[in-house]
């Protein structure tokens, strides 16, 4: 411990030449100046280590009382700091260190957003870059409650914007707004229709009154359940039933045919590398690009662009926004090249048995049966499907079509009987 | 001996050991202790009288103190404290 402050402070090895080096040593002591290592050259030479803080008392008293003291060696932090104090570029880049360490420790460079599910990340950093917060920007200088409100107002899915800064990581937690449901139509007047032809199987008629029933056969677009519902009447006489228009509503399962048809070009348009290629450098710092290259168009007619990003995470930290970009472009030639029939055809079928079942939702696929054929360099793939499925389609009533159904409710008029005088 | 008994006691010392207290506490009085046979740690001494490799005087006051020795050094020296370092084969009181 000693001789790491004996280090820290800094200490001179002394010569000391007179006819009584011990009266020196004597007068050192009493005057509280510490010396240690003494050694003695000869009769009138004395080496001895000072402290660098008292070096230059030690001198006066030598030379006071006749003693030569001259400095053999310098040790120590003051003078290891001492050899730079000439050379103004370290200072100057001292200087810049400690400023980049103050400024850089304060500038957001990392963003962490939690608390979205639907609203994305992307989203959210988006619209806190028109609010002025983004990467490279000074922490301490963000109006955050200016910027928290302005975000409140931009994104109308959000109940709850916070931004905090730590440093140079800015965490955004986010609280999303609750989906408004989706509520039922009831004033519009509509009816059910088929979403697709098929046989009825099951109709269960929930608002409205149902216009076909089990074992019927029905087109795509039928009225199956009519919006405008007949109302009972006091007088089985009445011939004329006024109607009620409501939000038709039921559940109708049939047993559908589906068609779905899907082609394919059996050739397809490939690359031929030529070779060459063009690489060029970038280097991203804090969101502003530096580019090392000069000229930015590419001379090739048909090219891949092939972009490497490399960035530093430090070890226990986030991602920098350092990032060094490498841009390759590589020059083809376009070729026609002749597709596999049979994995051309596997993949329509693949195609057209997703894009059945996305129609049927919750239905289901009894049977299907996929026929293929070649026209020229087209593969066609047909795809007829037996299933069975809910085809309730609600649709709302025109405006002409609630005109006629109220007029047609209405009661005939009636003669008016001349007042007697 | 016979000198050093003749040798005239500050009124501190009398006074520490009619006390019966240590005297190099109250009186100031030069205090030497011998480290195995190779450190010597002195205090309230006056000042030093020779120095060198194989032989220290070292004022006391009323006494002076000599060690004899090999490869003698002053490791630490400041105001009432003194720190000696090397072989000591003798120690006597002048």
């Amino acid at each position: 411990m000693r001789t790491l402050l004996t280090w820290l402070f800094g200490f001179v090895t002394a010569r000391m030449v007179g006819s009584e080096p011990e009266a020196l040593l004597n007068q050192c002591a009493q005057q509280g100046l510490t010396l240690w290592k003494m050694e003695r050259l000869d009769p009138v030479t004395l080496l001895v280590k000072v402290p660098a803080i008292q070096w230059r008392r030690v001198e006066a008293l030598a030379e006071r009382m006749g003693c030569q003291a001259e400095d053999v060696q310098r040790r120590g932090v003051p003078y290891f700091l001492g050899r730079f104090r000439r050379r103004y570029g370290l200072l100057v880049g001292l200087v810049l260190c400690l400023l980049l360490f103050g400024v850089g420790s304060r500038t957001i460079l990392t963003f962490d957003v939690t608390g979205n599910e639907t609203v994305s990340a992307q989203e959210i950093l988006g619209q806190l870059r028109l609010c002025g917060v983004s990467v490279g920007t000074y922490g301490p200088k963000i109006p955050i409650r200016t910027v928290e409100n302005q975000m409140m107002q931009a994104l109308h899915q959000l109940s709850f914007f916070s931004l905090n800064v730590h440093g140079t990581r800015a965490e955004i937690i986010v609280r999303e707004r609750d989906a408004i449901p989706d509520l039922r139509p009831e004033n519009i007047p509509g009816n059910v229709v088929a979403a697709a032809s098929g046989e009825i199987t099951h109709i269960e008629p929930w608002a409205g009154d149902a216009l076909v029933q089990e074992g019927d056969g029905v087109a795509a677009g039928d009225v199956l359940i009519s919006g405008a519902m007949e109302m009972d009447t006091s007088n089985p006489l009445e011939l004329v039933r006024p109607k009620r228009l409501v939000h038709a509503e039921g559940k109708v399962l049939a047993s559908t045919r589906r068609t779905l048809t899907a082609c394919l070009d059996l050739t397809a348009q490939g690359k031929r590398y030529t070779g060459e290629e063009t690489t060029r450098y970038a280097l991203s710092i804090l969101g502003k690009r530096v580019k090392f290259f000069r000229n930015s168009g590419i001379s090739y007619a048909n090219y891949d662009t092939i972009t490497k990003l490399k960035s530093w995470t430090p070890p226990l930290g986030d991602c920098l926004p350092i990032v060094w970009e490498a841009e390759t472009f590589r020059a083809y030639d376009p070729v026609e090249q002749p597709l596999d029939a049979a994995a051309a055809e596997a993949l329509l079928q693949a195609q057209l048995r997703k894009a059945l079942e996305e129609a049927l939702g919750q239905g289901e696929i009894l049977t299907t049966r996929c026929e293929t054929t070649q026209e020229g360099d087209r593969l066609f793939v047909t795809l007829t499907a037996h299933c069975f499925e809910d085809i309730a389609k609600e649709v709302p009533m025109t405006a002409d079509e609630i005109a006629q159904i109220r007029a047609a409710s209405e009661p005939p008029p009636t003669e008016e009987k001349p007042a007697k005088e | 001996m016979a000198e050093r008994e003749a040798r005239k006691q500050s009124v501190g010392e009398r006074a520490a050991r009619l006390l019966a207290v240590p005297a190099d506490g109250v009186a100031g009085v030069p205090r030497a202790e011998l480290i195995g046979d190779n450190e010597i740690f002195l205090e309230h001494y006056r000042g030093i009288l020779a120095y060198g490799k194989e032989e220290i005087h070292v004022d006391g006051g009323g006494w002076v103190l000599r060690i004899l020795g090999r490869n003698l050094e002053i490791k630490a020296m400041r105001a009432g404290e003194l720190r000696i370092f090397g072989v000591v084969t003798s120690l006597t009181l002048l």
